[in-house]
């Protein structure tokens, strides 16, 4: 390239661009740090990612000498950086650009043990399993941390599905709380325990599956079900939404860990016929639909084709009642709507039409019965959108969540069946729960 | 953690404030003050106890400079006296600050002294400001620089926010009249905030991204997945992990150089494009260059260099890539990388230069990726037992296949961004930027585009910095173990 020396109008020229440049930069940069300094409209929780944002650290000698003070405010400075979410949705969608594949693997995947072909051996102790207190004085172990972990992502466009890891250790300790559950209610009630597949398992074509790293739910819960008692009544989800799924019906969410209240109903049909009843029909429930919900899998993923095409959530209210009584984590009980009209409601939100959500304790009444009968459902929150369906077939529904109940009450579940007069208990956990250390615990210790 | 350029509140509290205080300031000797006094701050900032430290150690040697030039023209062997005294406190410190628990983990390991090896904290920094002070001592004692009189002036140059950290090793002789008088042009701010933010873009966008695959396929470093990943993902993880390296490292200095320019101070290069080199001895004028001076003008050339028997040389280069090795990190897998390239660079200057200079270019750029890309694996696990493991599972001898699910999504959706991350390791996009340029000068339409994206280009930077940086945890600094 010959190198001219430049015309005095081009050198003008670029010294015009030059200067005007560092004004334009200087005006963003100090704009946006402006913003970045305005702490009222910091946020204090996201709802994208559904926890609280980091607070400004407390000024202390230790904090400040071992350098953890600067640390935290580092931390709280781009936690809550104002239009958190905006930046990364842009984040997201930048992030989108990277590569052409659809599909991709979102999180870490965690490796999963060997299912056993044969039932858990029955030895005295179990690696791992914490043996539970047989003293009924002691208040059972409140859980720490969130209370439902989401694990790798496989996400395919606007769908994703959660890997599930067998956790032998987990397993075996949710099959020894099931178990004795049915020892301490035996002649007071039935125990019944629900194991529910995910959509990886229903929804992810064999032959993917098993190109990926997720363990065999259909294995797994053969195994748990098989190491239980022969009094307890293993319900057979798998096959109900195995069914349904061939069928074409919506009972998964695409954007969401959850099933949907089709999925949960088919599960109910399944519930009765192991009941040896027949199960209401869906024709007698008030349908309602609350379009646009993004749940967990679009919190973690931010991905755009799932902001294109979100979910729905259909809801399916009782003939006999919408109203039950709801106590909150604070102790506080109040009148609350089975289903909730949740169409003003922010779309990360939306699931919480069923039963207002998690909640310690709730219960139905249905005013069409007066026989005295009573169920507990003790569940995550898989078992929202299963409760309604349970309305018609009892006098009273008793809706435990045992991730809180504690929190607002001591008893442990044989003094609850007493208590109530329940004659049906219910254990309702999607899979990922039984490789969950934290939800282990808390049936655990609910079961006491 | 200390506060890094990339963090958000250095981005959006430290900077502006600093910059605007600096521009606000009328005299040299308070736009001084303003630099030394972020610099302690920003210093103390992840760090306070360690700042004492740094004021020690540049008290210490402001002093015995002063002794130094003191004795310099009538007491020779006193000042000599006395910058050996410099080395030895520095040395000390870097050696029981980094390297004691190294050493003791030896010891420990031969002779069963001592029972534990106690865990020393690294204090920020310390190999690239240790480095500054020795190279500042040696030069008043070679009568290349005189000594600083003001404490004040000589800790600014040492604790300078801008290389104080991550380099580059900025040498005294180079800054000394620039820190007394400077004057920062429209011309000067302008390509300084376009440096920085390509750099601050190299770093949040593309580093972190290639940390985080490199992360993905090879398992972190305290916890490597080598064992039991498939071949793919170790090739594609290890180009990645050589990418980071390269594009971390190059973006501080990108940063650093970018910030000093735009208050009128001019450091000297670090990285010129190591990538596109054909020989390892190229490579090594091309990459970390302030340390290969370092180690050339303080090491190197005072054993002899290469005006010597050629017995001498080679023990003298072995010296150098020993301490090079050394210097990025107390662990042996490290030094072995020194030596590594020593054992090319021995070869290279021996018989390979002369031989494939007949090679076409592509061979010798080939040869050149190869052997570092296969150094890097050297770098990376501290572990010999995982280096194992990483040269078998590479070549599929590991019994995992050659590829899986996750890895192959995992490359698929990154293949772009792999590409543009190469693209970035080459000169192209300085090239097309000067060649746009040299357009502009003569044709309208070319100032045009040239002024749209000068102007336009650093605040989409910055812009798509803070996106990706905003509730992004994942910020690593290789180089911060130095």
């Amino acid at each position: 390239m010959a190198s001219r020396k430049p015309s005095s109008l081009a050198t003008r020229n670029l010294a015009k661009i030059r200067a005007l440049q560092v004004c334009a930069f200087f005006l963003a940069f100090y704009i946006l740090s402006a913003i970045s300094l305005m702490i009222p409209i910091r946020p204090k929780h996201s709802d994208m990612e559904h926890r609280d944002l980091a607070r400004f650290p407390k000024l202390t000698w230790t904090a400040l000498s071992s350098g953890s003070f600067f640390d935290d405010i580092n931390l709280w400075f781009s936690d809550t950086f104002p239009f958190r979410d905006g930046w990364m949705t842009m984040s997201a969608d930048v992030k989108g650009l990277y590569g052409f594949s659809d599909t991709n693997v979102h999180g870490d995947v965690q490796e999963g043990d060997e299912i056993p072909d044969g039932p858990m051996v029955t030895t005295t102790t179990v690696s791992g399993a914490t043996p539970s207190q047989t003293t009924t004085t002691t208040a059972p172990t409140k859980p720490q941390g969130p209370s439902e972990t989401i694990g790798a992502l496989l996400v395919t466009g606007d769908s994703a599905y959660e890997y599930y890891n067998f956790k032998q250790s987990l397993a075996d300790q949710y099959i020894l709380t099931v178990n004795r559950a049915a020892e301490q209610v035996k002649g007071m009630a039935t125990v019944y325990d629900v194991l529910i597949p995910t959509s990886m398992e229903i929804c992810v074509d064999p032959s993917v599956r098993a190109g990926i790293n997720t363990s065999d739910q259909k294995k797994a819960i053969q195994y748990m079900y098989n190491s239980m008692r022969a009094d307890i009544k293993k319900v057979d989800a798998y096959a109900a939404l195995e069914k349904a799924q061939k069928n074409g019906e919506y009972i998964y969410f695409r954007t969401d860990h959850h099933w949907t209240a089709m999925g949960a109903y088919r599960t109910y049909e399944a519930y009765c016929a192991m009941r040896g009843v027949t199960p209401t029909s869906l024709s007698a429930f008030e349908k309602q639909v609350y379009t646009d919900y993004l749940g967990s899998f679009y919190r973690d993923t931010q991905a755009a084709a799932m902001r294109n095409n979100p979910d729905e959530v259909e809801a399916f209210v009782p003939p006999s009642t919408n109203d039950m009584k709801m106590t909150d984590a604070k102790g506080q009980t109040m009148d609350y709507k089975i289903i909730t009209d949740v169409t003003t409601w922010s779309e990360l939100y939306k699931y919480n039409t069923f039963i207002g959500g998690d909640n310690p304790i709730s219960v139905i009444e249905n005013p069409n019965k007066t026989d005295g009968s009573a169920c507990i459902l003790i569940k995550e929150s898989f078992g929202n959108a299963f409760a309604p369906f349970l309305v018609e077939d009892y006098q009273t529904v008793y809706i435990v969540d045992y991730r809180y109940f504690n929190k607002v009450d001591n008893r442990h579940l044989a003094q609850l069946v007493q208590d109530t007069g329940a004659k049906d208990v219910i254990f309702m956990n999607n899979i990922s729960a039984t490789r969950t250390d934290m939800l282990v615990s808390a049936i655990d210790s609910f079961v006491g | 953690m200390q506060v890094v350029f990339s963090e958000l509140t250095f981005l959006y509290v430290f900077l502006p404030l600093q910059l605007a205080l600096y521009f606000f300031a009328k005299d040299i000797r308070t736009k001084n003050t303003v630099l030394l006094i972020f610099s302690l701050v920003f210093y103390a900032w992840g760090e306070p106890v360690y700042l004492l430290l740094l004021l020690s150690m540049v008290g210490i040697n402001w002093w015995i400079a002063l002794q130094v030039e003191r004795c310099r023209q009538r007491r020779p062997q006193a000042a000599k006296a006395w910058m050996i005294a410099a080395c030895a406190v520095d040395l000390a410190a870097i050696g029981v600050f980094k390297y004691a628990g190294f050493l003791l983990g030896n010891t420990q390991m031969l002779f069963g002294f001592p029972a534990i090896v106690p865990n020393i904290l690294l204090p920020i920094g310390i190999s690239f400001y240790t480095f500054q002070i020795l190279s500042y001592v040696i030069d008043v004692y070679r009568g290349d620089v005189p000594a600083q009189r003001s404490f004040r002036l000589l800790l600014l140059y040492v604790s300078l926010f801008h290389q104080c950290i991550a380099g580059p090793i900025v040498r005294y002789k180079d800054v000394c009249e620039e820190l007394l008088s400077r004057r920062s042009t429209v011309r000067d701010v302008s390509e300084g905030l376009t440096r920085f933010t390509i750099g601050l873009a190299k770093k949040a966008v593309l580093a972190n991204q290639c940390g985080f695959l490199a992360d993905q396929w090879l398992g972190t470093t305290s916890e490597p997945l080598v064992a039991s990943a498939p071949a793919l993902a170790l090739w594609l993880g290890l180009l990645a992990y050589a990418m980071q390296i390269y594009l971390d490292f190059s973006a501080y200095s990108d940063m650093a150089i970018g910030m000093g320019r735009m208050v009128g101070l001019h450091y000297k290069e670090n990285f010129d494009y190591p990538y596109v080199s054909q020989s390892v001895t190229e490579f090594w004028r091309r990459w970390h260059m302030s340390l290969g001076s370092f180690f050339r003008d303080y090491v190197y050339i005072p054993l002899g260099g290469n005006r010597c028997s050629k017995a001498r040389h080679l023990f003298n280069m072995f010296v150098v890539w020993f301490l090079t090795g050394l210097w990025h990190g107390a662990s042996w897998n490290y030094v072995l990388w020194g030596l590594y390239f020593f054992v090319f660079l021995a070869i290279e200057k021996n018989v390979l230069l002369e031989k494939s200079a007949r090679w076409p270019r592509v061979l010798r750029h080939v040869y050149l990726l190869t052997a570092v890309y296969f150094g890097w694996i050297l770098f990376r696990f501290e572990k010999m037992a995982d280096v194992g493991a990483m040269l078998l599972g590479m070549f599929g001898l590991n019994g995992n296949g050659f590829a899986n699910f996750e890895t192959n999504t995992l490359f698929t959706g990154n293949i772009v961004f792999l590409a543009v991350a190469i693209f970035a390791c080459t000169p192209c996009m300085k090239l097309c930027g000067n060649v746009l340029r040299h357009l502009a000068v003569n044709n309208k339409v070319a100032m045009v585009v040239h002024g749209a994206v000068q102007i336009a280009v650093p605040i989409l930077l910055v812009v798509l910095s803070t996106a990706l940086l905003v509730g992004n945890s994942y910020n690593p600094f290789i180089y911060f173990q130095f």
